[in-house]
């Protein structure tokens, strides 16, 4: 140590660390790597080696094959997490180039009002080239475009797929106990005494009517939602943001709850249902300890990852009816779409991706895909379906299908469509409402408020 | 001194600077920024997208209008003292008791058992006691029926006057082994001949753990009080991963409930106002137990 002074220790130290902090800024940063081919981020939704995963796989490896230049980076994100990492990202400027996302205010207009967004309006009336003769946003259910429409008359979303939720049930456990399956006309009290005939047959076995994983709350919402829209009008919600003349408190809402109490008064749900997640009671239906489920379409496949059996066993029935309905023929459904972000710097190759999975080719598989099964995004009528494959489509989706082309309006998730003071509004309520810790009316006014916060913020009223 | 020729004041205190930069400048990127830029953000309406929109102290009339935060402060209070009377006393004897008593062969082993809940990742603990804690294929509610106790059996997680009380049992179970450690420590740091004086004089090692091991590792029990309580004012994950704050926010505790509204509901102005409020309790906490230790009593 004769002759080097502590400073230029020091000094030696400091040096070091800023060597070590630039060799790791050059070396391993991507952006300042060199890129030989056109890197498209796409953050989905899909479990790995789920089947929706290798639909999705499967596409993107035909696209690269045409399009050698261009390298899709997909990453799955749990759906949760998801959605808080999506604001974030985007919040802080590095968002994927392709995202999922469920149309509406929640987050995708919210991101468009913060120009985001690509607008995909150019491209969406020309036509798609997988699909000539049409403009692209006319091969999509118009209710589906809808929730990816601005009100600005604006497309920002590509809706490839068609979720919707309603009940699920298992007919073998139907037929295996002599209840009688439900039909689409049934009513609320068909529904009721369905319940109570379960628990009396099927009760002693420690079978439960239905599955319900309410700790997440949106769960729990699709009854709410159902309800409210039966007696209200589909497109009541959406209307409501808008206009100041209507209430999300009136006494038809107020019923609409006071039917989700009734149900919750005759335990229908399996043991620990307001600890759970969707997640945790897909092994409920899997393992046929419950008879239905009041969930999304992808039930189908979740079903089936856990038992392959039981998944062939499940079908669909519309939301049962009310005496005092004004609306029969609606359908909750998402408004599942993949979106484009503005910092994405291949534009052009992400629009043409997006194309490439609305094809009819790739759609199909959707539809005839045994551990898939769901509704493509595209219509049915440009798929070039024959009537051999038209005939052999599983009876769920023939049933699904039927829904949705009957159904009079799709109306998005109430945590997705609305602005986030609604969401979290419909949110907030659900599990005291559940767990009666407030009255359907109390529940409903914390709706109005919410709704009246918006209004205020969106300018409609002072 | 010779080494007086290369350590002079002005070289050490440079060497200092010099060498604690890099952590200073990361503290104060990492740590103290976000603190601020939180701070400032309480005052603020925002939801992580569009421009943030001043709207002064509305937050903080919001919060304390917040029945569900001032439910969830009461659940951390509660996690606080649990820990404190359940957690450090429980770690103290049994260190105590692996300290004095020779009867008790394989040390090593009970010391690896004790603190084996504390290395397990949070995440996995969170799953398995959920697992456990299953009202239909969980193994506790298995044996209750087993053993002809299933009136005993409970939606452990699903049952809002049961849920909080599942949930401290785990965070109890996984942090008895990080007191008894610290215990373990402070304890083996006492001369062995004041306690074999003891014994010998007669006392019982109830009497020796009353009056000569608290009163000599006052100053290590103080600190363990302190970090129990500031930990359990930010306590987050386990609540998370078992129940997220449910059911109906039964369990919801101050962190999970600043997340849900930043995150889930993108008010991050409002969760920067819970999360000042959260730290200014704990530094206030904090401060009043450094204090006690700085008065403790030590045996030198």
């Amino acid at each position: 140590m004769r002759g080097i002074s502590l400073k230029i220790i020091g000094i030696i130290v400091v040096v070091l660390v800023i060597v070590a902090v630039l060799a790791y800024v050059y070396l391993y940063l991507p952006s300042i790597q060199k890129q030989e081919k056109k890197v498209i981020t796409l953050w989905h939704l899909y479990t790995p080696g789920s089947p929706m995963e290798k639909w999705l796989l499967q596409a993107i490896e035909e696209f690269e094959k045409e399009h050698p230049d261009v390298d899709i980076q997909p990453i799955y994100v749990e759906n949760e997490v998801f959605k808080r990492k999506i604001v974030t990202a985007m919040s802080a400027g590095n968002p994927p180039c392709i995202f999922h996302n469920w149309g509406g205010y929640m987050y995708l207009f919210r991101f468009v009002m913060a120009d985001k967004v690509v607008d995909l309006t150019p491209y969406m009336n020309k036509e798609n080239p997988y699909i000539p003769g049409v403009p692209w946003k006319d091969t999509f259910y118009p209710g589906r475009l809808a929730q990816v429409t601005f009100k600005d008359g604006k497309i920002y979303g590509v809706p490839f797929l068609v979720l919707f939720e309603a009940i699920f049930y298992n007919k073998d456990l139907f037929e295996r106990y002599g209840i009688p399956e439900p039909t689409d006309d049934w009513t609320w009290e068909d529904f009721v005494n369905t319940i109570k005939l379960i628990k009396q047959k099927a009760g002693p076995d420690e079978k439960y009517p239905i599955a319900l994983g309410n700790s997440v709350s949106w769960t729990g919402l699709i009854y709410i939602m159902y309800n409210v829209l039966r007696l209200a009008g589909a497109d009541y919600l959406d209307k409501a943001m808008f206009d100041p003349n209507l209430r999300l408190n009136t006494s038809t809402i107020i019923k609409a709850l006071e039917y989700v109490q009734e149900l919750v008064d005759l335990e229908p749900f399996q043991p620990g249902w307001q600890g759970m997640t969707d997640v945790d009671v897909v092994k409920y239906m899997a393992q046929e300890i419950t008879f239905m489920e009041a969930i999304g379409t992808w039930i189908v496949w979740q079903v089936a990852a856990q038992n392959e059996t039981t998944a062939q066993k499940l079908m669909v029935v519309a939301w049962p009816h009310f005496p005092e309905e004004v609306d029969s023929n609606n359908i909750v459904g998402g408004g599942d779409a993949y979106a484009i972000s503005k910092t994405c710097p291949y534009v052009e190759e992400a629009v043409a991706f997006l194309q490439y999975l609305t094809s009819p080719k790739v759609q199909k598989r959707l539809l005839l895909t045994p551990t898939i099964q769901i509704i493509p995004g595209v219509k049915i009528e440009y798929l070039g379906l024959s009537e051999e494959e038209l005939e052999n489509l599983p009876p769920i989706v023939k049933k699904e299908l039927e829904l949705v082309s009957k159904a009079t309006y799709i109306a998005n998730y109430w945590d997705q469509g609305p602005p986030p003071q609604i969401g979290e509004a419909a949110l907030e309520i659900v599990q005291p409402l559940f767990a009666k810790q407030i009255t359907p009316e109390e529940a409903a006014n914390k709706l109005e408020e919410a709704r009246i916060e918006w209004l205020k913020e969106a300018g409609i009223i002072k | 001194m010779e080494l007086n020729k290369y350590f002079n004041r002005k070289s050490v205190f440079l060497f200092l600077v010099l060498t604690l930069a890099p952590l200073i400048i990361a503290y104060t990127i990492f740590r103290l920024y976000p603190l601020l830029f939180i701070v400032f953000m309480s005052f603020f309406k925002w939801d992580g997208i569009s421009e943030p929109r001043f709207i002064g102290l509305n937050n903080y009339i919001e919060l304390i209008n917040d029945p569900v935060f001032w439910n969830a402060l009461k659940n951390n209070v509660l996690l606080a003292l649990l820990s404190i009377m359940i957690e450090i006393p429980i770690g103290l004897i049994l260190a105590y008791l692996l300290v004095i008593e020779p009867r008790i062969r394989c040390k090593t082993f009970f010391r690896v058992v004790y603190f084996t809940p504390m290395v397990l990742p949070t995440a996995a603990l969170g799953l398995l006691w959920s697992l456990i804690y299953d009202p239909t294929f969980g193994p506790l509610n298995q044996f209750l029926r087993a053993i002809g106790l299933g009136f005993l059996a409970r939606e452990w997680l699903a049952d809002p006057s049961v849920a909080i009380w599942a949930v401290i049992l785990v965070i109890v179970w996984q942090w008895t082994g990080w007191y008894f450690v610290l215990n373990l420590a402070a304890v083996s740091s006492i001369p062995t001949e004041i306690l074999e004086a003891a014994l010998v004089d007669g006392a019982s090692k109830w009497t020796i753990l009353k009056e000569i091991v608290i009163p000599l590792i006052k100053s290590p029990l103080l600190m363990q009080i302190t970090l129990a309580s500031t930990g359990s004012l930010m306590y987050f994950d386990l609540v998370w991963i078992m129940t997220r704050g449910g059911p109906a926010h039964a369990t919801e505790v101050v962190a999970t409930w600043l997340y849900r509204k930043a995150f889930f509901f993108n008010q991050f102005g409002y969760g920067s106002c819970m999360a000042t409020v959260l730290t200014i309790i704990t530094l206030i906490v904090g401060a009043y137990w450094i204090l006690q230790v700085s008065k403790g009593a030590s045996y030198r």
